[in-house]
Parts: structure tokens; C-alpha cells; sequence
């Protein structure tokens, strides 16, 4: 009795470890798959006629489902202490949902008909939607995720109207029936239409993406990490197969709508992300962001690709993809050191936090390389992907003939002016949190423990090493893209034409050498330096609150980028609100006239049914 | 062998210039006012007398404040070594993008800002809220001067647009001056100049970069004062190495020279902008950033179009 | 490295000099700022004008420039400030969208108007100048009615007409070497004329209503 008592308390923790070995055999699985390079496709029928469960693998699904596997592996190594920390009631419960969660999320890669696809998306989104609404209690919590199911199944309504383009034009609800199609105008408009509005709701792209800044910040940290470094990216998937393998011509106004599209997704993403005060609001907001860029990748590959210039859409492509794998990399990063701090800390707000260096240093040395991933400094990984983009965008000046010469230089300068404003939130985001004093007394002040350090740690090694080393992502991505980005050796990567070219482990080098140097002179300094207090104008016992507040640091962006907020809500909330408001109450009006509470209308409805039945049954009798 | 080690010497001789420069522009600042003022090696003087003291830390920092100096210093160089002085055999000429050029430089914008928070002031904070504000509202500017300069030579590695520059039958077409305005803009609101920062006074209305570095003394405020110099330096070359391309020889000594000529040509017009204007209210420096955006896309425009 | 300007590119540049002008006027925070810039603009586009005389041979436009820059370039910059003396007691444009962002939609409006013009001209006659200055002329015609809707003070607004106007002759300068004589100097006479009176009138409205602010005119409805 008492030995079942003590298994069935850590029984989740087996059931983690039972699970992140089974991610990362799979993980192993896929890299032994995409070695060998081929495609496969089984089918399981059913008794039902329509109903087949198919899957499909061929190396673009091996590279999204490998991304899944790894981050869900340091997910669970993860959990493994965050749940003890926060202390979570029915703990089984919480395991057996994420790891199933997880699990849908590969099977949607591997989906190879509608009918497959629809039962695992919807499984994602439901599983997702209980994960974020696991503290019920809180109306914040239920408000957020109630928007974030409605429009999850709004947009998987238009996924599915643009399943039924295709179906009309190939008579199969098979994916591998719908491989290169040409489909003519018409249809084309209709499938791109639905593709965008569906995809985008559950990637997140602007005036679609409400949900996504009010469900990060609600769901356990976990779920916030897997959501916003997984979830987001299989519809992007989707996107990929749709544009790229699916549909072999469209016109290229199509690729400059989805670069137009990214370009304003960044730039909103990012504006908004300074001005929070919650840590993971930020961090979600920066994922919109990060979404932006890749469409901005997606877009120029698209108009590359019908334009047919093979050595741009490649590369275009490959920037993409990597920073598709850079992101999940080190936003489930950040959401955990966010999660690991807010287990300390009992809140979100960083106007309640500060100091917290002192008390966790490795928990702010790591979220520091995150930091630093994410504004794309070098030797992280994050400049990579970001320079890729540059160069794409660069060498897109040079088909000449077309109007992207109009919008690239425009959408590089946005892209350096985010990329700006991202700093700007980082400085916020770990200056406020981590330096300075704490603003408000934190009870449990202790550092990160093992397996969060391993999972994190992780992490943080590989956006390091794929930062100072991409040449073996970039091995990787060169077998999705038709060209291959040239590598030379292992160090540097060329653009075509000789255009440009980094070695970033050279950069990656010096600057371990500098961080060397920084450290042995500093011993050397700190012998002989003097501690005192820090100068507060020769005010005695300064409080501790009068530090700069975080309200206070966006302050300036705030002023000048005026119209965008309104009170602490995106003006989208502002929009969308009032359409709802004017709809319902329009709506109830009219439901007032329907159903009135007088008997004799609703016998009068039903007399008008029988009516028409007869007479129906007459005319096809 | 020969191109590491003249790699090295272009450094070494940044390095060593950077200081006289400051004090060139502050000498002509200063007898343009009507003042004598210091003499030019005046800051080679005050970094010598910072190194020799010991600093004084504030009691709430952490390791941040102990290693930010240095990378931002190291940042600095790293870039510098990107950009070529008299020849374009550079340390990092391999690998010498104009956009690793941005983001190296990017780093060192980062770790200044959290040095300034490190402090637990409010000044630091200040500091750093618009110094993260102005440098983000320079980055599309910088970023469309890259551009039209990469597309008229059609590379973005600095060392091999030095030489297309230098060589004789290049043709400097004139929507440069649109693009040399907009990065003369973009330098002195980098480099704390007027109309963008006074770093004279140390009053919270008038000071961005000092407000960061008020907690600074002895060995680690020389290190920040040597890294602005050598960010001044940096810009400055830029303007006078890409959109300058006279006076070149073959010859390493006469290039030093000449390049000595160009970097003071350049300095007048920062010192004499420096006395005519006052420092602008913070609020109106977004809009000079916007015109410098909208110089900087008139270039391109006229170049490309 | 060669120092050759030709003689287009410096047409260009002049008319670009001339729009960039336009620009600074979208970000000015006082009127006698603005005022300035205007003078800069008139007298950027007579050079234009005067230099585009070695490249269309057409000696009219010698008179149009001269024209240009007395009436538009001395005048009509003369009377608008001996307005301004008299009757402005608060020398502050009042915006109705900010400063920053008016000159990123100056930025919108000049790309948009490249991309308008960009497949009108066959290029390889002229090395593109004369797509690139009428882009320039209608850019400036974009900025001048922006001018105009996004300020509040009349005298702004009659500098933005004024813009527009200096747009409409730069493009027709570009595109049909410059309109006949005659319409030239009715049509600056005219425009003269309208400053005059347009000064004037604020005067009265300063005069019977206090302010010449126009968005207080939607007090006067019902």
C-alpha cells in the first residue's frame, strides 16, 4: 500500500523520462531517416469507405518533426522540475496532456489526407486549448483561452474551405494526389485566400493573431514554450507544402502580398512587445515577431519561385527554415527561464521584479544567451538566419522588371528597425528582471536545479554552437531547397554571386577569446577596486522601487509610436471588439423578433414546416 | 603572413588615432567659441590618468557590470577590424559584411545599455531607455545606406567594396550626397553629438550615453571613454573610406596620410554642427532620424530607380 | 575613381534637392521654419529648371526659371512672412499626425509615386532622368496635398498648395519640357494673386474669429 502510494506520487515523473526517451529515439529515428533520404507513405484503411489514416514522410516533414522531437525531449526534462516547483495539482494529468499534445504535433507533420490531417489538428488545438486553461479560476485565464478556441476553429474552418479547392480541382483528398498542380486563376485566388486567413489565425500574423498575446501569458510556462516555439510553426508547415509542393505556378503578387504581410506582422509584433510589463506577454508578442520574418522568408521564395530564379528562392527559403529551427530553439528557451523565475517570483510583472541575478546567476547567464539569440547578435544563432535574410533581400534588387525593388529595401530597413526595437525589449526584459535590486521582497531565492540547468542549458549550447558552427544546419536545409546555399569547408557560407559571405566561427572565436580576456582582466581589476554605494545624488536611503520602472523604459517608443496602443490593448482588440459588440447587439434584436415568448408564433413555425414538407414531397413524390 | 600583420597595424593605428581625433573636434569646438582650449593630446592625457586608478563599484552590481566594459571595447575592435583604413587587407577581411558590421556594433550598443541598468539608478535606467530608443530609430537609416552602397558595387564585403571604390573607373554618382547626409545624421546621433546628446553637461535633461557610464571610474570608465572614441572613429572612416574614394596610392605611408587628411576633412563639418545647433528635446529626435530615413531612401531611390 | 557628373544626374539631383525640401517641410515645428524651406524648395526648382535648359534646348524655360525664382523664390516668401508677423502669436504647427510618422508617410509617397511612373518611359532613351523627375514632380505633388490634410493651421495649408504647385511645373517641366510661356505666367500670376488674397482673408478670420486654426470650423455646423 504505501509503495503504491509512493509510485503513484512520482508516476509522472516516469511517465516524463518514459516520454523524453521516446522523443529523442524518435529524434535519432529521424536523422537516420533523413541520411537515408527516402520518402514513404503508408496507408491504414478503415471500414468506413472515406475514412483512410495516411502518412506521409519525405525529409521537409523529417526536419519539422525533428525540431518537435528535440525541443519535447528538453520539454519534459524540463517539466520534470518546473511542476514540482509550482506545485500543480493532478500532476498525471498535466504530464499525460503534454506529452500527448506533443505527440499530435507530430502526427500533424507526418498527415498525408484531409481527413487525417483535421483529426490531429484538432486534437492540437483542443489539447492545447485545456493546457492553457489549466488554471480555470482566474476569469483572465478563461476569457483568454475561450478567444483563443474560437479562433483556432475559426481558422481551421478556412483551412478546411481550402481543402475543398483543391478537392475540387483533383477529385482526391489525398496530399500526394495534389503534388504539383496547376490550377487556374481562379481557384488559385480561392486556395490562397483560405490558406492565408486559416494558417495565418494559428500562426499568429496581423489581424489574426489576438489570441496569441492573451494566451502565452496565461498557460503554464511549458505550454507556452511548446506553443510558441512548436505550435506556431505547423501551420507554417502547412504554408511550405501548400506554396512550394503542392502548387507548382502562381502569379508572383501572391509572394509580394505574404513579404507585405510579414513586414507589418514584425513590425506591430515588436512595437507592442516594448511596451508590455509582463515578462511572457513580451516574449509572446515577440514570437508575432519572429513569425513576421519567416513570412517575410515565405514571401520573397514565393515570388522567387514563379518568377522561376532557382538560386534566390533557395536561398530565400533556407533563411526561412532556419530561422524557423533558430526560434524553437530559443523562445522555449526564454518562455523556461520565464517560467523558472515566475515559479520564484509568484508574479509576472517585472515592475515586482528585479535583482534576480544575485540571487540565480545561472538562471540569468542563461536567459542572457537567449536574450542575445533573440536580437540576432552575433555568435548566436539568431544572426545567421537573420543575415540569410539580408542577403535575400539584397540580391532581390537584382531582378530587374518587377516591383520588388520597391518593397525590399523598404522591408530590410523595417527588419533592421525592429531588429532595433527587439534590443530595446531585451534591455527592458533582462536589465528590469535580472539587474539592479529587487523591487519587491521575494520569498524563495534560490537558483535553477539540476534537470531545469540541463534542459536549459541544452538550449543555450546549441543556439551557441549553431550560431558559431551553421554549416551543419545549413548541410541540413540544403537537401529541402533546390540549390544548395554554398558552404566553404566548415566555416564560411557565400551567398551566390560572391555577393556576401560570413565565417562566423572566426567571429564566434574572438569573441570567446574576448569573453576570456574580459574575465582574467577583470580579476585582475576587481583586486584593486572600492565598493560603495551607487550614486543617488547624495540622497541617503533611495527606496528600492525608485530604480527605472519598466513602464518608464518604453516610455519613449510608447510617445512616439502613439496610435498604436490605447490603454494597454492592441488597436486590433479595439477593432474586432467593437465589430462583435455592434454585431451581437444587432443580432439579439433580431432574436427578439424571432422568438418572441407568444405561443401561438412557435405553433405557427411549426405549421409553416409541415406545410412545406407536404409540398416538397409533392413536388419530388 | 604580410596580411595579418598589416591586419594589425591598421588597428594598432586606429586605436592610436581615435583620441587625437575627439580632441581635434573639441579643439576646433572650443576656438571657434573663442576659447584656447586643451590641446589635442589632452584625451591620450585623461585615459592615462583613468588607467591608473582604481575603480569604485557600486555595491548592487553583478558580473555584468565587470564584463561589459570590456566587450564593448572588444566589440568595437572586432568591427573596426572590418574596416579598412589605408588597404583593404583587414583582419576580418574574409568575412567582413557590412551587415556582421551592424550587428558587431549592435552588441556593443547591447551590453552598454545593461550596463547602464546594472547600476540600480535611475540615471542608468534613463540612459539606457534612450539610448535603446535613438539607436533603433538609427538602425532602417543605416540599413538603406548599406543597401544602396551594396547594390552600386555589387558585393556587401567592405574590403571588396574599398577596392571597387579606389579603382579608376568607378563614377561617384551623385545621390551620394543624399546617402553621405544621411550617415553624417546617423553618426551624431550614434556618437552623442548635438542636437542628439551633450555629454558636457551631467544633468538627466541633456545626457544619453553619459547617463549610462555615470557609474564609472577609473580603469573601466577609460575603457567606455576609449570605445567612444573608437566609435566616432569608426563612422567617420566609413564616410571618408566608401564615399571619398580620392587620394589613394600605392604607397602604405602616403595612404596613412592621405587618410589622416580625409578623417580631419571629415571632423570640420561634426564640430562646426556641433556649434551652431542646440541639443534638441528628446522628443524632436525622432523626427531627425525620420529625415535622415527619408535622405538615406531618396538616395537609393535616385540611384536605382 | 572618376568625378564626371553628367548633366542629367545633376538635374536629378537639383530636383531631388527640391523634393527633399518638401520633406523637411512635413517635419517642421514652426512656420517660419517652414516658410524657409518653402524658399529653398522654389529656389532648388528654378535651378532645375534653369539646368534642364542645356538639356532639352528650349530657351522658354530660361524665363520660366527666372519667373520661378523671383515670384516663387523671393515674392511670394516675402509676403507670407510680413502675414506671418502680423497676425501669429503662437509660432507652433499644430499637427494633426505627428511629425514622425508624417515623414515616413513622405517616404510611402515617394516610393509609391517611383512605382506609379516606373513602366511609363521606354528607359534607354535618356538614361530614365525623365521618369525619375516626373516621379520626383508628382512626389512632390503627394507631399503638397499631405500638407494639407495634415496640419491644422491655414498658413500651412497655403504653403502645401503652394507645393503643389511647384510639383505640378517640375513634372511639366520633365515630361512636355515645360508648358507654353504664356500659361506659365498666367498661371504664377494667378497663384500669386491667390497668396495675396489667401493672406488676407486669414487676416479677416483672425480678425472675426480668433484663431486660424481649421479644425475649429466644425464649430460652425449645427
Amino acid at each position: 500500500m504505501f509503495f503504491y502510494k509512493k509510485v503513484s506520487k512520482d508516476l509522472w515523473k516516469f511517465l516524463e523520462v518514459g516520454f523524453s526517451l521516446l522523443y529523442i529515439g524518435i529524434f535519432l529515428g529521424c536523422i537516420a531517416l533523413f541520411i537515408k533520404g527516402d520518402n514513404y507513405i503508408i496507408h491504414l484503411n478503415t471500414t468506413i469507405k472515406y475514412i483512410t489514416y495516411s502518412f506521409y514522410v519525405d525529409r521537409l516533414s523529417l526536419f519539422f518533426i525533428g525540431i518537435v522531437a528535440f525541443n519535447g525531449a528538453i520539454n519534459s526534462i524540463y517539466t520534470l522540475d518546473y511542476i514540482e516547483e509550482e506545485n500543480y495539482d493532478k500532476k498525471i494529468l498535466m504530464t499525460m496532456l503534454k506529452n500527448i499534445f506533443i505527440l499530435s504535433m507530430i502526427l500533424v507533420l507526418l498527415t498525408a489526407n484531409v481527413f487525417t490531417f483535421l483529426l490531429f489538428w484538432e486534437v492540437m488545438s483542443i489539447l492545447s486549448f485545456f493546457l492553457v486553461l489549466w488554471d480555470f479560476k482566474k476569469e483572465e485565464n478563461y476569457k483568454a483561452s475561450l478567444i483563443y478556441i474560437v479562433m483556432t476553429h475559426i481558422g481551421t474552418a478556412f483551412i478546411l474551405l481550402s481543402f475543398v479547392g483543391f478537392y475540387i480541382n483533383t477529385n482526391s483528398l489525398s496530399f500526394d494526389h495534389w503534388q504539383n498542380l496547376s490550377l487556374n486563376t481562379f481557384w488559385i485566388t480561392w486556395i490562397f485566400l483560405f490558406s492565408v486567413l486559416g494558417f495565418g489565425m494559428k500562426a499568429g500574423i496581423i489581424g489574426l493573431h489576438n489570441w496569441l498575446p492573451k494566451a502565452h501569458p496565461v498557460a503554464p510556462s511549458f505550454v507556452s514554450a511548446l506553443m510558441s516555439g512548436l505550435m506556431i510553426k505547423m501551420p507554417v508547415y502547412m504554408f511550405i507544402r501548400y506554396w512550394f509542393y503542392f502548387i507548382k505556378q502562381y502569379p508572383a503578387s501572391f509572394g509580394l502580398l505574404i513579404l507585405t504581410i510579414g513586414t507589418i506582422t514584425m513590425l506591430f509584433g515588436i512595437l507592442n512587445a516594448s511596451v508590455q510589463n509582463r515578462l511572457k506577454a513580451m516574449l509572446a508578442y515577440s514570437s508575432m515577431e519572429n513569425i513576421g520574418i519567416i513570412y517575410v522568408g515565405i514571401g520573397l521564395a514565393m515570388v522567387f519561385k514563379s518568377l522561376n530564379i532557382e538560386y534566390l528562392y533557395a536561398l530565400a527559403l533556407g533563411a526561412s527554415l532556419f530561422h524557423i529551427l533558430n526560434h524553437s530553439l530559443f523562445k522555449s528557451l526564454l518562455f523556461m527561464s520565464a517560467g523558472s523565475l515566475m515559479a520564484r517570483a509568484h508574479t509576472q510583472e517585472i515592475a515586482k521584479l528585479g535583482g534576480a541575478i544575485k540571487y540565480a546567476p545561472k538562471l540569468g547567464t542563461i536567459t542572457l544567451v537567449g536574450m542575445l539569440s533573440l536580437v540576432a547578435l552575433p555568435p548566436f544563432n539568431g544572426f545567421i538566419s537573420e543575415w540569410l535574410l539580408y542577403q535575400s533581400l539584397l540580391l532581390s534588387l537584382k531582378v530587374k522588371g518587377y516591383y520588388l525593388w520597391i518593397v525590399s529595401p523598404l522591408s530590410a530597413s523595417f527588419l533592421a528597425l525592429t531588429g532595433g526595437i527587439a534590443m530595446l525589449s531585451a534591455v527592458k526584459y533582462f536589465g528590469l528582471t535580472f539587474l539592479g535590486n529587487p523591487r519587491k521582497d521575494i520569498k524563495h531565492k534560490e537558483d535553477i536545479k539540476t534537470m531545469s540547468l540541463i534542459s536549459m542549458g541544452i538550449l543555450a549550447l546549441s543556439c551557441l554552437l549553431v550560431g558559431v558552427l551553421p554549416v551543419f544546419v545549413l548541410d541540413v536545409i540544403n537537401n529541402l531547397i533546390p540549390v544548395p546555399i554554398h558552404v566553404n569547408g566548415i566555416f564560411e557560407i557565400k551567398t551566390p554571386e560572391n555577393f556576401g559571405s560570413i565565417a562566423p566561427f572566426f567571429i564566434g572565436i574572438l569573441m570567446v577569446f574576448m569573453l576570456l580576456i574580459s574575465i582574467y582582466l577583470n580579476k585582475y581589476i576587481s583586486k584593486h577596486s572600492i565598493y560603495y554605494k551607487t550614486w543617488a545624488c547624495g540622497q541617503e536611503d533611495v527606496p528600492l522601487s525608485a530604480q527605472y520602472s519598466p513602464e518608464g523604459f518604453s516610455q519613449p517608443i510608447k510617445k512616439i509610436t502613439s496610435k498604436l496602443y490605447k490603454d494597454g490593448l492592441d488597436i486590433f482588440d479595439g477593432i474586432y471588439g467593437f465589430i462583435a459588440k455592434s454585431l451581437l447587439h444587432k443580432l439579439q434584436t433580431l432574436k427578439y423578433k424571432i422568438q418572441p415568448g407568444i405561443i401561438h408564433v412557435y405553433i405557427l413555425y411549426m405549421a409553416i414546416t409541415l406545410i412545406i414538407l407536404i409540398w416538397v414531397s409533392k413536388i419530388y413524390g | 603572413m604580410g596580411n595579418i600583420f598589416i591586419g594589425i597595424l591598421q588597428i594598432v593605428i586606429f586605436i592610436a588615432l581615435a583620441p587625437a581625433i575627439k580632441g581635434f573636434i573639441h579643439k576646433i569646438k572650443l576656438n571657434l567659441r573663442g576659447q584656447k582650449g586643451p590641446s589635442i593630446l589632452q584625451p591620450y592625457k585623461d585615459l592615462i590618468k583613468l588607467f591608473r586608478k582604481e575603480p569604485v563599484i557600486s555595491k548592487d552590481v553583478s558580473f555584468i557590470s565587470k564584463i561589459a566594459p570590456i566587450v564593448v571595447l572588444l566589440a568595437t575592435i572586432i568591427s573596426a577590424s572590418f574596416i579598412p583604413i589605408f588597404s583593404p587587407n583587414t583582419l576580418l577581411s574574409f568575412t567582413g559584411d557590412v551587415i556582421a558590421f551592424m550587428y558587431v556594433l549592435g552588441l556593443s550598443t547591447f551590453f552598454i545599455a545593461l550596463y547602464g541598468l546594472d547600476q540600480g539608478s535611475s540615471f542608468g535606467g534613463l540612459g539606457s531607455a534612450r539610448e535603446m530608443t535613438i539607436a533603433s530609430l538609427a538602425e532602417p537609416t543605416l540599413m538603406m545606406i548599406m543597401f544602396t552602397f551594396s547594390l552600386e558595387y555589387g558585393t556587401s564585403n567592405i574590403s571588396e567594396i574599398f577596392v571597387k571604390a579606389h579603382s579608376h573607373s568607378f563614377n561617384v554618382p551623385i545621390a551620394y550626397v543624399f546617402s553621405l547626409l544621411a550617415l553624417f545624421f546617423v553618426s551624431m546621433a550614434e556618437n552623442a553629438k548635438i542636437p542628439f546628446d551633450n555629454p558636457e553637461t551631467h544633468l538627466e535633461l541633456t545626457m544619453v550615453h553619459e547617463a549610462m557610464i555615470l557609474e564609472a571610474s577609473g580603469k573601466y570608465l577609460a575603457i567606455f571613454e576609449l570605445s567612444s572614441y573608437m566609435k566616432l572613429l569608426l563612422f567617420i572612416s566609413i564616410a571618408s573610406n566608401i564615399f571619398l574614394p580620392f587620394l589613394y596610392s600605392s604607397n602604405m605611408l602616403l595612404n596613412i596620410l592621405f587618410y589622416i587628411i580625409k578623417v580631419i576633412i571629415f571632423s570640420i563639418p561634426i564640430a562646426l554642427v556641433e556649434l551652431s545647433v542646440a541639443k534638441f528635446r528628446f522628443f524632436r529626435i525622432p523626427d531627425l532620424l525620420m529625415i535622415s530615413f527619408a535622405l538615406a531612401t531618396l538616395g537609393f531611390v535616385l540611384y536605382y530607380a | 575613381m572618376n568625378l564626371n557628373i553628367s548633366l542629367s544626374e545633376f538635374v536629378e539631383f537639383m530636383a531631388a534637392l527640391s523634393l527633399f525640401f518638401a520633406i523637411l517641410q512635413t517635419a517642421s515645428h514652426r512656420l517660419d521654419f517652414a516658410i524657409k524651406t518653402y524658399t529653398a524648395q522654389s529656389i532648388a526648382l528654378s535651378i532645375t529648371m534653369f539646368l534642364s535648359v542645356f538639356y532639352y534646348f528650349d530657351y522658354e524655360l530660361i524665363l520660366s526659371a527666372v519667373l520661378t525664382l523671383l515670384i516663387k523664390g523671393i515674392l511670394i516668401p516675402f509676403v507670407m512672412k510680413k502675414i506671418t508677423d502680423k497676425i501669429v502669436e503662437d509660432e507652433n504647427v499644430k499637427p494633426f499626425i505627428n511629425f514622425t510618422y508624417s515623414v515616413l508617410i513622405c517616404i510611402f509617397i515617394v516610393i509609391f509615386s517611383f512605382y506609379i511612373t516606373s513602366n511609363t518611359f521606354y528607359r534607354s532613351t535618356d538614361n530614365g532622368t525623365m521618369q525619375k523627375v516626373l516621379a520626383i514632380g508628382l512626389s512632390i505633388i503627394f507631399v503638397g496635398i499631405f500638407l494639407m490634410l495634415a496640419r491644422k493651421k491655414a498658413l500651412i495649408q497655403i504653403i502645401g498648395f503652394l507645393t503643389l504647385e511647384n510639383g505640378i511645373i517640375l513634372g511639366a517641366t520633365s515630361t512636355v519640357k515645360g508648358l507654353p510661356l504664356i500659361v506659365e505666367i498666367g498661371v504664377f500670376f494667378d497663384v500669386f494673386v491667390g497668396a495675396i488674397m489667401a493672406g488676407i482673408l486669414i487676416f479677416h478670420i483672425k480678425d472675426t474669429l480668433e484663431s486660424i486654426d481649421t479644425s475649429k470650423l466644425s464649430d460652425l455646423k449645427e
